[in-house]
């Protein structure tokens, strides 16, 4: 029998996700350097994310010129409603063209803000522009001008709550807040239940949220409580804490997250402790959001992903180079804890977004800078107007020191644990000690498989493949050595997306030289 | 192997990151220059185990300036043997043997060709070649011609030696082969009667005559070479070898080795026209190129790399294999030496007056 007394064993699980704030000895093995396009899994480990595809293959119609963004972009009564250039439109999925809803709503200067309703059995949606009276538009596309006495032709946020609709944002009143009265839609009279309310900040945002509306201000954060006017009250969150845009406010696994100042931050966090730096949730990305501008910020959930994307594109970038911030909501295998995993994405340009329920499926859109509607989580690349990429997705683990980083390691092989759902075409890298340009690092190893894992009933033929191992594991014979290493997974292909579990590395310890 | 394969050798065993043609000569880092660092140092520890490995001789000709008495040896010598020193006198003729072309040799009519037909040959049809020799009045001089009728036409090869091309001066005389299908050798002497001397072989007929060599030289006898002690010729000849007079000299009969890397000749030469041929083993140089080889014979290449390995390890710490390293160099050492290096079965004494017969043999 073969003698492999002197290789040990170094396992761990593919758990606690971006980390980019902890020195080298304090990574926790199962984090990541570099997760990108990778999202963590709340089913373990790190998978690859899904592509996008054309909502709609028809760009929306631009109104003065091609370099119109679309702005808004509302999943309304399963169709997508969207504004482009001061008009917007309704339109279904596939290749239809897009209807016209309204006009003339000005030349946007921002996202419109937009908030879904039902006061009278029909679904309406009521729409902020910024710069023109907001409308509510029903199902049979129907639209109301809302230019009631109080009304102002700048409001550029709206939110309905309690029954009644609240807006704010308006130019020359950042501080105020007007509301319709209950059931209202075009009245702001204080004899129908209207009125309104000012804070001591600019308003940046406003969100409802376990019975009470959230007001963000740009330095402080208000909580609006009550039913009716009679006892509405402002009472305040936080007077040190805001919020940096508008389109940054989710709700995500229990609590408001939105991006202050300091970081990515929970509303119910920030309540609990009284305003302490341990409310930011985002710390071991503060790297990453030390790099968010503010051009236009735009985010949506995933609810079946406990997952929370924020994008923050440059305005002059490429699609190729801009960025989003993952985060999800799960249990970290390795610490049983529950907290936020992060990741980053690169490669998708959202100008505006949304996600909801279309029939009982969960869809998520994007309206692009280049005026198309995009659908995310679908396919296994990235559609762009030129053409589709495929998407870059690295997994680098911290740098593993294995219990002494003075002892060298021979690697002998690496054992990867994966679950796929389709063929897998995937690099597997070993980088040593730090990717030190002195230490000699080795090429790639080839990720690949081409059985596909199915359970019974579900499997399809000549797809799948009988008795295969559901977790496969690929037993990969490396070379080099090291005191610290670090597997790097790429996975470049237009196969479907692989999950990364956890990995075993082999290695024969050496000498302290 | 090559320098890369040798070193790839040792990292495969390692289990490390090879090289590649393209990042060898630049692009090694960490324990891959440390390893091609080290194969230099295994080969020089090979090279150094013993003095004289075969893949390492080489043999030299110098010659001799009349009233020189010692001459440098090779740059790159590490061992020269002594005992293997001969007298010999100097070829004059340069191309002697058309091994690859007949370069050096002038047309004189028709067209002079070369033809790799054995060993490489001077054909003559309807042609005639002549070389210019550097002689000296009044020296008598042998000449050797092999000669090959490859038409079997018995046609004759007219060899004449004089003081200007196809002269006739200091020789005249022809070739002719009788016996189809051998070679026929002339042996002859001429007086040479100018300084420069022209050798002019010239067949007339359309028929093919093919000239294996042509071999010009003086008429000396070759003779071997004495060692003796530099002491042995500080007693004996220094005083007479430090007389300014050319009577002094002569064609040399001893051999010493000096005390500053060259070796001396006693009596001192009187002649340009002497060469010294002599053997020694060179010393190697390191590998550089990717595709550098060494000269060790690729079946031994195991035991560079269990010697580069014996290094490698030893930096790394691990003495275990270290030790496994080292014994499988001493065991390849000892197995090169038992194929390759000569075991003397005799040994010559070369005492005299022990038992008045020099070169007893005591078996062995």
């Amino acid at each position: 029998m073969a003698d492999t007394s002197q290789i040990s064993p170094f396992i761990y699980g593919c758990s606690g996700g971006l980390v980019l704030n902890k020195d080298t000895f304090s990574f926790q093995p199962g984090e990541s350097r570099i997760l990108q396009n990778f999202e963590p899994d709340i089913k373990g480990g790190y998978k690859k994310i899904l592509g996008t595809a054309f909502y709609n293959t028809n760009i929306v119609p631009q109104v003065s010129v091609a370099s119109e963004r679309v702005v808004m972009s509302a999943i309304f009564n399963d169709k997508v409603l969207v504004a482009r250039g001061g008009t917007i439109y309704q339109g279904d999925a596939g290749s239809g063209s897009w209807t016209s809803v309204q006009t003339s709503l000005g030349t946007p200067t921002a996202n419109y803000t937009f908030s879904k309703f039902n006061f009278t059995g029909t679904d309406n949606i009521v729409v902020a522009t910024g710069t023109s009276f907001p409308k509510i538009i029903d199902t049979s596309y129907n639209v109301i001008n809302v230019n009631a006495s109080g009304s102002q032709d700048t409001f550029s946020i709206v939110e309905v709550f309690k029954n009644h609709i609240f807006f704010a944002g308006a130019t020359g009143a950042t501080q105020e807040i007007k509301f319709m009265g209950p059931f209202q839609t075009n009245s702001f009279t204080t004899s129908n239940g209207g009125g309104a309310i000012k804070v001591d900040t600019t308003i940046i945002g406003m969100k409802v949220f376990r019975g009470n509306l959230f007001i963000f201000g740009l330095d402080k954060i208000f909580k609006l409580t009550g039913t009716s006017l009679s006892d509405f009250a402002i009472t305040p969150v936080t007077r040190t804490i805001g919020c940096l845009d508008r389109g940054s406010i989710q709700e995500l696994g229990g609590d408001i997250v939105f991006l202050a100042p300091d970081g990515i931050r929970t509303i119910a966090g920030t309540e609990r402790i009284d305003d302490v730096e341990l409310g930011t949730v985002s710390k071991q990305i503060q790297e990453r959001i030390d790099e968010v501008g503010v051009d236009n910020i735009s985010s949506l959930v995933l609810r079946k992903k406990s997952q929370y994307r924020m994008f923050y594109p440059k305005t002059s970038g490429t699609e190729a180079s801009s960025k989003a911030v993952i985060s999800v909501v799960k249990t970290n295998s390795n610490t049983g804890q529950l907290g936020y995993e992060y990741a980053d994405m690169i490669g998708v340009k959202p100008s505006c977004c949304d996600s909801d329920f279309v029939g009982s499926t969960e869809t998520a859109v994007h309206g692009g800078y280049d005026g198309y509607i995009y659908l995310q989580e679908s396919g296994n690349l990235f559609t762009r107007v030129g053409g589709t990429a495929n998407i870059e997705s690295i997994y680098k683990s911290p740098d593993l020191a294995m219990g002494d980083p003075g002892i060298r390691k021979s690697m002998q092989r690496v054992i990867v644990n994966y679950t796929n759902e389709g063929l897998v075409d995937a690099n597997l890298q070993l980088r040593y000690d730090y990717d030190s340009a002195t230490t000699p690092q080795p090429g790639t190893y080839p990720l690949t498989t081409g059985n596909v894992p199915a359970i019974y009933g579900t499997g399809t033929y000549g797809n799948s493949t009988y008795n295969q191992s559901s977790l496969p594991l690929i037993r990969q014979d490396v070379q080099g050595s090291g005191f610290a290493v670090a597997i790097k997974v790429n996975d470049s292909s237009a196969f479907p997306p692989i999950s990364l579990k956890g990995f075993e590395l082999e290695f024969t310890p050496g000498g302290r030289r | 192997m090559d320098y890369l394969t040798l070193t790839n050798q040792v990292l495969a065993e390692l289990n490390e990151v090879q090289l590649t043609s393209s990042n060898f000569v630049s692009g090694a880092v960490g324990i891959q220059q440390t390893t091609k660092d080290v194969v230099n140092k295994a080969l020089r520890d090979v090279y150094s185990s013993e003095l004289e490995w075969p893949w390492l001789h080489s043999d030299k000709i110098q010659a001799t300036f009349a009233g020189q008495k010692e001459y440098a040896l090779p740059t790159d010598y590490r061992s020269v043997d002594y005992d293997s020193f001969y007298i010999v006198p100097t070829e004059l003729v340069t191309n002697s043997t058309f091994d690859s072309d007949i370069t050096n040799w002038t047309t004189s009519s028709g067209t002079p060709a070369y033809t790799a037909t054995g060993n490489g040959r001077l054909r003559l049809n309807a042609a005639a070649a002549y070389a210019t020799l550097s002689t000296v009045k009044n020296k008598e001089y042998r000449l050797q011609v092999r000669l090959i009728d490859s038409s079997s036409s018995g046609s004759s090869l007219k060899i004449q030696v004089g003081t200007s091309p196809a002269g006739t001066q200091n020789l005249s005389t022809t070739l002719t082969i009788a016996d189809f299908g051998d070679g026929s050798i002339l042996d002859i002497k001429f007086t040479a009667t100018a300084s420069t001397s022209y050798l002019t072989l010239d067949n007339d007929d359309s028929n093919n005559l093919d000239v294996d060599f042509v071999k010009v030289s003086e008429n000396i006898a070759p003779k071997k070479l004495t060692y003796i002690t530099y002491d042995d010729y500080r007693r004996r000849f220094l005083s007479t070898a430090q007389i300014n007079s050319s009577d002094q000299y002569g064609v040399p009969d001893y051999i010493y080795k000096s005390q500053d890397g060259k070796f001396g000749l006693y009596r001192i030469p009187d002649s340009d026209g002497y060469s010294i041929n002599y053997e020694y083993w060179k010393t190697h140089d390191d590998l550089s190129a990717t595709t550098d080889t060494p000269d060790i014979p690729a079946r031994f290449h195991d035991v560079v790399i269990a010697r580069t390995k014996y290094y490698i390890y030893q930096l790394r710490s691990d003495p275990q294999f270290t030790q496994f390293a080292a014994a499988d160099y001493q065991a390849g050492i000892k197995r090169m030496r038992i194929e390759l290096i000569n075991s003397p079965t005799q040994m010559l004494d070369t005492r005299v007056n022990i038992t008045k017969t020099r070169g007893a043999a005591i078996g062995g």
